[in-house]
């Protein structure tokens, strides 16, 4: 599903994000990426949603290597792709279910069916009822679900998630990295951004340890996922 | 096409839930396209009212007192043959000198004269007023037998095309510049509005939405715009002629003159709207292509080695 090969990546400011990594993430496969403040696990993902292009080394999706997508075609890569951001990025103007509906109106889909996806979307993360609520009235780890309900709505191949439980507090933790386990169940590939120790030690599931840029561990998680060579 | 009705409708909810901007940005529209709306208008009644002076203005050819009245009827069908006639009227001197005596209370100083003094005239109305075509018309009409002189009454005529030919060239700068001020104005609101929703745009790039996606609603709320301020220009056209009309038919009517006022009719209405929709259009795609590359979220220029 996804491969890095010795990608490095500089910003304009000359700061070196990631230098050389690579590791591979199979179908189906949920993982974590963990690693101190600045230590590239944005960058990373930035680097899947083609936010940002390599400065060498290939990144493949599907085989498709990202680094060599043109800017027209991006936004094919992206609909392929959930995204569940720390801050939510849930727009405020607009109620759960705008929010929610909104990936599936950028692909056009029928207004019957949208309406069908959202409100399965938010019953499978326990919001059912709440589609006209805006997202202020909303507690955070509300919100945070409607932010993992928007990224799994348009049935994207992979999921990644960037700080998902950085503002909740550990009940709440646990109960968004629940949600990814079950969607991680029914077949979607996660790539989950954390350097929350509590909800690392509470699961098996591979890590990929980041530090000043350089991809220090790729354990093997304790199901037997292949790792990286 | 469902989708494009729920972009189209939610643009004009954008615009309604900001009543003061919207209503600060059509009425600048308004203004813009109203002010040389009213000119165009102006400047098409006075054109109207050119063309039935052009009627009046001719050129008058005095026959050599030795040519018969047979001879200058002949004369006067020869001239109405060519091309560069438009009309020719034969006046004998007894039909003139009547006229005269009917026009002017000089009639006893006339049996003083013993003969008739006026000679016979063509009244000629030629096809172009255009002054070389007229010059050179009257120089061939001079040189034929029988004709003793040829005047014109047409330099004030040329003097006042002349006048409206350089009032022309100033409206056609002053709409211009109008216009470009006007793109600007709304690219500059278009621009706002974009920044106001950068997050949204940010966060609609990344769950894949394509930049014609994005465009839709602000080139609708351009649109709007536009239609709006046609709308208004429209109204403060029609408005501004209802005294100014008056005052113009009152006084065409002092001079028995059956003039009336045209306020521009339905396609007039139409042209303004369309002007409208076109320049708030533009504006909002001058808007888009200025402000959208600074929200898109994939760094730019970055070369991939």
């Amino acid at each position: 599903m996804i491969s890095f090969n010795s990608v490095s990546m500089r910003y304009d400011d000359g700061f070196e994000a990631l230098k050389s990594v690579s590791f591979d993430l199979a179908e189906g496969e949920m993982a974590f990426l963990t690693g101190h403040s600045g230590a590239g696990k944005s960058t990373l993902l930035k680097l899947l949603t083609i936010s940002e292009r390599p400065a060498s080394g290939e990144v493949l999706f599907n085989g498709l290597n990202l680094a060599r997508v043109s800017e027209k075609n991006i936004y094919k890569v992206r609909r392929d792709i959930g995204v569940v951001y720390q801050n939510h990025r849930l727009l405020s103007a607009k109620n759960v279910f705008e929010n929610v509906a909104l990936p599936l109106r950028i692909i056009g889909t029928d207004y019957r069916e949208v309406v069908k996806r959202v409100r399965a979307a938010l019953s499978k993360v326990g919001l059912s009822g709440s589609e006209k609520k805006f997202p202020n009235s909303l507690s955070s780890g509300e919100q945070q679900r409607v932010g993992i309900a928007r990224a799994v709505v348009s049935k994207p191949s992979l999921l990644l998630a960037d700080e998902p439980t950085g503002n909740l507090d550990p009940d709440l933790s646990r109960d968004i990295l629940k949600l990814f386990e079950d969607f991680n169940q029914v077949g979607v590939s996660s790539l989950i951004a954390t350097h929350d120790i509590n909800l690392l030690d509470k699961n098996n599931k591979r890590r990929l340890t980041l530090s000043h840029g350089v991809l220090i561990d790729k354990s093997a998680n304790i199901e037997g996922q292949s790792a990286s060579p | 096409m469902f989708s494009h009705g729920r972009e189209l409708t939610s643009a004009l909810h954008e615009i309604i839930r900001k009543p003061l901007s919207s209503f600060v940005t059509i009425s600048l529209i308004g203004i813009s396209i109203g002010l040389p709306s009213i000119f165009v208008i102006l400047g098409e009644n006075f054109l109207s009212r050119l063309d039935r002076i052009d009627q009046s203005a001719k050129i008058n050819i005095f026959l050599d007192e030795s040519v018969l009245v047979a001879e200058g009827l002949a004369l006067s069908k020869e001239i109405q043959s060519q091309p560069e006639v438009s009309m020719v009227r034969f006046i004998s001197s007894e039909e003139a000198i009547k006229e005269f005596q009917k026009q002017t209370d000089l009639s006893e100083i006339l049996f003083t004269l013993g003969q008739n003094p006026l000679p016979h005239v063509i009244e000629v109305v030629p096809v172009s007023f255009d002054s070389i075509d007229v010059a050179i018309l009257v120089s061939s009409l001079k040189d034929r037998d029988g004709v003793e002189s040829a005047a014109t009454n047409l330099k004030w005529l040329e003097r006042l095309y002349g006048v409206f030919s350089i009032i022309k060239s100033i409206s056609i700068v002053f709409v211009v510049t109008f216009f470009i001020g006007l793109i600007l104005v709304v690219a500059h609101t278009i621009g706002v509005a974009i920044q106001n929703k950068a997050d949204e745009i940010e966060l609609m790039f990344l769950l894949g939405a394509t930049k014609s996606f994005i465009r839709r609603p602000f080139i609708y709320l351009g649109f709007w715009h536009g239609l709006g301020g046609g709308l208004f220009a429209n109204i403060i056209t029609q408005v501004s002629f209802f005294p100014l009309a008056a005052g113009v038919e009152s006084l065409a009517q002092s001079y028995q003159s059956g003039f009336s006022f045209d306020r521009g009719g339905s396609e007039m209405f139409f042209l303004i709207l369309l002007i409208g929709v076109f320049l708030g259009t533009t504006g909002a795609f001058l808007g888009l292509s200025k402000k959208m590359g600074e929200i898109n979220p994939t760094r730019r220029g970055y070369s991939y080695k």
